[in-house]
């Protein structure tokens, strides 16, 4: 059995691999004369067969084996892939995620009787079901169009060069496979290069030193060859050249002849490896390495300091004795500035990998729903902070639902109204200035505001005047428990859940809009910072300590004179440009006493549908900065979202504004929650 | 005076005890200037387990050392064959299994 550290391995490499698998079946119906992309496809589950394998996480290897099979005869022509086969083979996938999740855990997971049924028929020589097409000729005639034509007539010869990379053999992959297949194709000489294996006191064991140089003759052309070696990925090099009678005559020059293994060659010294020829290399991309995400987080925390600690430094202009050091000081603050900039850039991901999941999501609720669904995905390479994609999954995921369930209609429905069976869904992602906007957008009935309108009267959400174009109608939706929807539906609709999408995109630093037209369709707009890691906010000050206040949570600053509160219905209140706006005042949220101070500031924020203003003693300005966790340790202090370094030195908590209003509430300290219908002209 | 270690290999030789049997080979070779490897008791084989014995012979050339293996399986020297390493291992090999 593998230890702990290849088990940890396998289940990442499992998981990347079975998002491939999915993406691949996603789009394997409609591809399915797409030779790479079922090449693609099946390859994710042959490389994960010999992942499992290589751990001793027999069953899953067993039952990827099964996958495969089917796979394969999807590859030689064999089968014909069609909505229900790809269902089973996503179930498959499922099953084999649930089971690689439980070898995370230590625990075995026995695969559904009827799947493994299902699979075997698909992957069997069965009579083909009525729309099968029947089986093709076996073997070499068999292969589609994109396969190439063998040429029985000619033997040829081709050199075959092997470099493999030198994780191959810890991916399961075994090169004396491919020499197996190759034998089938002609005779075949194999001369392996061990030149670069080191001594065993520098070997890495599992890593592959051995490269190879095969001789081939065979009636085949060079595509089949190619196809020998469909499982090496890019950072494995081969190389196949026919050789022709005057390169047989003229053998290559020394450097570039692959050494042959002799006795000799065996024993003497390690020579440098020939240079792949330019014929048909794959070609190696850069090399990758997984980094811990703890690590690149404190690593960003460091650079942020080194760049706020010379940005200190740079007061040293000023002062004449300093001269020398400018130059020195300029420098330390661009790499500083640069060194934080590119771990920023490291923790960016495009948003590729979360949209991966949503074709399936999406295909699964249409097929629960009875809907047709044509969905597009734009924007894949928009990059953005890792935790933020990791965060955003269930929320979109809940969009995504709402627009199937509640916007898009049956196909009946969208016919009777003049629109085509198949509803649209869009989702998109693109940058607007310094933030990250995500859009999912459907073509269905869109939102009916006189019905949202009088569902908040209903519940006193909204005063019974209000009109139903106010921008508050609209965002009712996303109050906790308001649904239009008297019948739960079987998808969403339970008035749970855009109340908490809300949330957590607030958590992200977020805003979610949402735009509608009866009839037309609704768009989602999810609006996101680029990183969690930087913070653009205002730095205020509160009782003498200083706070950091995030940008996006503040509408606007404005000057509150000593006088211009007001008393609204038994809490502080004050009218900015006619509008009631309920106050509330940071010295009371922190206990800290009452000051008489001539003039203060006040933060307006958006609080449902209320706007709410925070008082502050006074605004020091702007600041950049690296936002620092809160140790577990202080996760108590609920009004704060995390620390940072100031230009000083100085530590300085962040403040969450919405916990700030959410906590103080209708019953904090000295604030105010004005029910919506109170009088929205009381003077002061 | 040389001092002779011999090491017999018994189980499987892959990927998964690869890492285990590099640390016993390497263990011989600081403890003698002649390492003789039996391989009557090994098997199955891959091509991790047949890059050891190269290294091995890495290892006793780097050092001057010598380096005997005996009693290789079938299974291992067909492996050995496929992968195009036989040629790099005859010379080491003294002894078969029948």
């Amino acid at each position: 059995m593998a230890d702990d550290r290849f088990l940890s391995m396998f289940i990442e490499e499992a998981r990347e691999l079975l998002q491939a698998l999915e993406a691949g079946l996603m789009d394997l119906e409609a591809r399915q004369e797409d030779r790479a992309h079922v090449d693609r496809t099946f390859r994710a589950a042959h490389t994960l067969k010999g992942a499992a394998g290589m751990v001793g996480q027999r069953a899953i290897a067993e039952f990827t084996h099964k996958v495969e099979a089917v796979l394969d005869r999807v590859r030689s022509g064999r089968l014909k892939v069609e909505a229900d086969r790809i269902t089973t083979l996503l179930k498959a996938r499922d099953h084999l995620g649930l089971a690689v999740e439980a070898a995370a855990e230590g625990r075995s997971l026995d695969a559904p009787p009827e799947l493994v049924a299902r699979l075997e028929a698909l992957a069997s020589d069965a009579p083909p079901g009525p729309d099968e097409p029947p089986p093709p000729p076996p073997a070499v005639e068999a292969k589609p169009e994109a396969v190439p034509t063998p040429l029985p007539a000619l033997a040829r010869k081709y050199r075959v060069r092997l470099n493999p990379r030198p994780d191959l053999l810890r991916k399961g992959i075994n090169p004396v496979g491919f020499f197996a297949e190759l034998r089938e194709l002609g005779p075949i000489t194999v001369v392996a290069d061990c030149s670069n294996v080191p001594p065993l006191d520098s070997i890495q064991p599992r890593d592959c030193y051995l490269s190879w140089t095969i001789d081939l003759e065979t009636a085949a052309d060079q595509a089949w060859l190619d196809e020998v070696f469909l499982f090496l990925d890019d950072r494995s090099q081969v190389t196949i050249e026919p050789i022709d009678a005057s390169a047989e005559a003229a053998p290559p020059p020394p450097e570039a002849a692959p050494p042959a293994v002799s006795e000799s060659e065996a024993l003497t010294p390690p020579t440098p490896r020939p240079e792949a020829p330019a014929a048909v290399p794959k070609a190696a991309p850069p090399a990758r390495l997984r980094v811990d995400a703890e690590q690149l987080d404190e690593l960003l925390g460091l650079a942020g300091e080194l760049a706020i600690l010379t940005d200190g430094l740079q007061g040293l202009r000023e002062v004449p004795a300093a001269a020398p050091w400018t130059g020195p000081l300029e420098s330390l603050e661009r790499l500083g500035r640069r060194l934080r900039d590119l771990t920023i850039e490291l923790r960016m991901v495009p948003i590729e990998e979360l949209f991966l999941r949503f074709p399936r999501v999406v295909r699964d609720l249409a097929d629960r729903s009875g809907k047709q669904i044509a969905l597009r995905i734009e924007g894949e390479d928009t990059r953005l902070d890792r935790t933020i994609i990791e965060r955003l999954s269930e929320p979109l995921i809940h969009m995504i639902r709402n627009a199937i369930d509640h916007g898009l209609e049956s196909p009946a429905d969208r016919l009777a109204a003049g629109k085509p069976a198949t509803g649209r869904l869009t989702i998109g992602a693109g940058y607007e200035g310094d933030r990250v906007v995500i859009r999912i957008s459907d073509d269905g009935r869109g939102l009916d505001r006189a019905r949202i309108a009088q569902k908040g009267v209903r519940l006193g959400m909204v005063p019974p005047d209000m009109p139903h174009d106010d921008p508050r109608v609209i965002n009712l939706i996303f109050e906790p428990g308001f649904s239009t929807r008297d019948q739960a539906g079987e998808l969403s609709g339970r008035g749970v859940g855009l109340d908490v999408v809300r949330d957590t995109i607030r958590a992200l630093r977020g805003l979610v809009t949402v735009r509608s037209a009866l009839g037309k369709g609704t768009t989602f707009l999810v609006h996101l910072p680029l990183t969690l890691a930087l913070i653009d906010g205002l730095l205020v000050e509160v009782d003498g300590e200083r706070y950091v206040v995030p940008m996006t949570q503040v509408d606007e600053c404005v000057a509150l004179a000593a006088d211009d509160t007001a008393w609204a219905m038994h809490r502080r209140a004050v009218v900015v440009r006619g509008e009631l706006v309920p106050l509330v005042p940071l010295r009371l949220a922190f206990g800290a006493p009452e000051a008489a101070l001539p003039r203060r500031e006040l933060l307006l924020t958006q609080h449902g549908e209320q706007r709410v203003g925070v008082v502050v003693d006074r605004l020091v300005g702007r600041a950049q900065t690296v936002i620092q966790p809160l140790d577990e340790g202080l996760a108590a202090l609920r009004h704060f979202s995390g620390a940072t370094i100031l230009g000083d030195g100085s530590i300085c908590l962040i403040l969450d504004l919405a916990t700030v209003v959410g906590q103080a509430g209708p019953n904090g300290p000295g604030t105010t929650s004005l029910p919506a219908d109170s009088n929205r002209t009381a003077s002061h | 005076m040389d001092t002779l270690v011999t090491v017999a290999l018994a189980g499987p030789v892959t990927i998964a005890e690869a890492p285990r049997w590099r640390e016993e080979l390497a263990a011989a070779f600081a403890a003698a200037t002649a390492v003789r490897l039996d391989l009557g008791e090994s098997g199955p084989w891959d091509l991790s387990g047949l890059q050891l014995l190269i290294s091995s012979q890495a290892q006793a050339r780097k050092e001057g050392d010598t380096l005997e293996i005996v009693r290789v399986p079938r299974s291992c020297w067909s492996l050995a064959e496929s992968a195009g390493l036989s040629a790099a291992l005859s010379p080491v090999v003294a002894s078969h299994l029948e």
